[in-house]
């Protein structure tokens, strides 16, 4: 425990000298100790998995002010382009980020680059943890058919490398911004619910949920009142190591040119179009992808850090 | 064991029917018919593509169009390439062996470099090496391969010349087209693109051997082991490692989705002809053909991957027993 919390309990104690001290205390220590406050005592010690929180908050800062950095801070318009005026590098006038091959200003498409690449990402994870964990609720608590058929698809949807069924996809249709976050979902989703299903399965055994139903709860209450609080914590663990993964797959689409499409841009579309033009500019090919790196480790690091925080069990 | 591979092959059917269910339903999704692009074109008259239409059975109801499909993928007909004609499965055969080669380096230059580190970091847990490696995992496998392979290139095929260092790797292709081809040539045309594959995979493998070894090194044979005064290294090697490589076995299989899937974008970006450099030029062509053979094929192999993984588990592990 940190010291700054044993000087408020020390306060505490000061300021009611009536009370009897050390019961004082303890109920106070034992009011404070719901899960949620230690889960996040434990994730506040784990350093890196702070400086990774801070790092994607500075990202989704970077993203959400796209619009506000092209106009105060760089000055250029996402697709200001000034053919007189590319390849300038890293630190030019008037660019900080350098230009790009035909005079695009790289540091404000970068953060319009943020936007869709952390947007994607964002509603794929949210899409897939809808699907996954309907999914999973239902195969694991019914069992039966239900359970079969639908793990038997998921076994199916494993068996084919998602590189390759996205390649399908892709190659079938055009897809914008928020279709790719859907069909990325729509790959996504499988193994959480197998995860899930696996929880549930565990979870309705036990002695609580032979309790709700002993005194009358319906299945329903019983899964969204009993059983789903218990797997929360697998769920938001899974979405925070899912997130840097699914950025990565949006990327890598993108970058092939199966997924964002140009003029727009995404991390990995600046990065294809910087791969053609590399022998002119080496920051256009190193830019994006770090970008995509910092982005990605940050988030696994905060995703490691809630791991322990949440569930020591899932720690390995 | 016998039951057993029956039982098991009898499982992988109904997984083929839904590897191929899937890729049938979404490429009739589409909308059109694969000829529409023949439309506007002068030479061919409407009469020929419905000749055409006709003999390719596009007229079919959908469900006797899957059966016909089906039972040809079953005969090992996978169609003729929709872009130059030539037999699908021919041409996946060519480009196979490439993909495996790649994969199998990658696979092993991981498994090289991750045992020792995973053992040493299981047998050492909590120490600064330990600790090291978790964060250099992490920060390996948050790595994207894409711009990996790029900075890759950018190092040792393109800078290095500039720097003068002695060692270049060539960036593209299987050999030297020069009269080339010798087998010092083709590793060396092999190691930066089996490197970058291996780099990525290796996070993933160190992480796994590690906590493999974890739950090996909590079980009552090595207390035993230790007890009887056995010297750390054969403890941990001959009565730990190899009980923990049994497990190895199963994620193996389960880890080729990811191999290929992996190799999908170095092929590519490395030029390297195999089934991942295939499987993208044939999308970008819309040859559909040749894309849905690629899927059901890389589908089957992931399947028999898994079907191996599991009966080999079952030969190396007495305890694990079929009834």
């Amino acid at each position: 425990m940190s010291s700054g919390e044993r000087m408020e309990g020390a306060s505490a104690s000061q300021a009611q000298p009536a009370a009897s001290n050390p019961t004082q205390r303890l109920t106070d220590l034992g009011q404070r100790r719901t899960y949620l406050g230690m889960a996040w005592r434990r994730f506040r010690r784990n350093k890196l998995a702070m400086l990774g929180l801070a790092v994607l908050v500075l990202m989704i800062v970077f993203a959400l002010c796209a619009g506000l950095i092209s106009q105060y801070i760089t000055g250029f318009a996402l697709s200001d382009q000034n053919l007189m005026n590319a390849y300038q590098p890293i630190g030019a006038e008037n660019h900080l980020l350098g230009t790009d091959d035909v005079g695009r200003d790289v540091a404000t498409r970068l953060a319009y680059g943020a936007r869709v690449s952390l947007g994607v990402a964002g509603l794929a994870v949210l899409g897939a943890m809808t699907i996954g964990v309907t999914v999973g609720l239902m195969a694991g608590y019914h069992g039966g058919v239900i359970d079969s058929l639908a793990m038997r698809f998921v076994d199916i949807m494993l068996s084919i490398p998602t590189l390759f069924l996205l390649l399908l996809v892709a190659t079938l249709f055009t897809l914008n911004a928020l279709a790719l976050a859907g069909l990325i979902a729509a790959v996504a989703w499988v193994t959480l619910s197998r995860l899930i299903r696996g929880e549930v399965i565990a979870a309705k055994n036990r002695d609580y949920v032979d309790a709700a139903r002993v005194v009358g709860a319906k299945n329903t209450r019983i899964i969204f009142r009993h059983i789903l609080p218990n797997v929360a914590p697998v769920v938001i663990v899974w979405a925070s190591l899912a997130v840097p993964a699914l950025i990565l797959t949006e990327a890598s689409l993108s970058f092939l040119g199966l997924g964002i499409q140009p003029p727009d841009p995404s991390w990995g579309n600046m990065l294809s179009n910087a791969q053609r033009v590399w022998s002119r500019s080496t920051s256009l090919v190193v830019l994006p992808g770090l970008a995509i790196y910092i982005t990605v480790f940050a988030i696994n690091l905060m995703g490691n850090g809630l791991r322990d925080a949440l569930d020591p069990r899932l720690t390995d | 064991m016998g039951p057993f591979i029956l039982r098991r092959v009898a499982q992988m059917i109904p997984l083929m029917i839904g590897i191929t269910l899937i890729t049938f339903i979404l490429a009739n999704a589409v909308p059109g018919s694969p000829l529409s692009a023949l439309a506007f074109n002068p030479t061919i008259s409407q009469e020929d593509i419905r000749r055409m239409e006709d003999q390719l059975g596009l007229n079919e109801p959908l469900h006797v169009r899957y059966v016909v499909w089906v039972s040809n993928l079953v005969r090992g007909d996978f169609g003729l390439s929709m872009r130059n004609q030539r037999p699908v499965l021919g041409t996946i055969m060519d480009k196979l062996p490439n993909t495996l080669i790649l994969t199998g380096t990658a696979l092993l230059m991981s498994l090289i470099f991750s045992i020792p580190v995973g053992v040493y970091s299981a047998v050492r847990r909590n120490s600064a090496f330990d600790n090291g490696a978790t964060a250099t995992a992490v920060a390996g496998f948050s790595m994207p391969t894409f711009w990996f392979a790029l900075m890759m290139i950018l190092i040792f095929a393109v800078k290095a010349r500039d720097w003068g260092l002695p060692i270049t790797f060539p960036a593209a292709g299987t050999h030297d087209l020069r009269g080339g081809g010798g087998v010092l040539d083709r590793m060396h045309h092999l190691f930066l693109p089996a490197f970058t594959l291996a780099f990525v995979q290796t996070a993933a493998w160190t992480r796994y051997i590690r906590s493999q070894m974890i739950e090996v090194l909590n079980q009552d044979y090595m207390r035993t082991a230790n007890a009887k005064g056995l010297r750390e290294r054969i403890v941990i090697f001959r009565h730990g490692l190899r009980n923990a490589m049994l497990p190895l076995v199963t994620l193996l299989g389960i880890a080729i989705p990811d191999l290929f899937g992996g190799s999908l974008i170095i092929e590519q970006i490395f030029t390297w002809p195999g089934i991942g450099q295939l499987a993208f030029n044939s999308a970008i062509n819309k040859d559909y053909t040749m894309v849905m053979g690629i899927v059901v094929f890389v589908g089957f192999l992931v399947i028999l991957g898994n079907l191996i993984a599991d009966v080999v588990y079952g030969l190396l592990d007495p305890r694990i027993r079929y009834d």
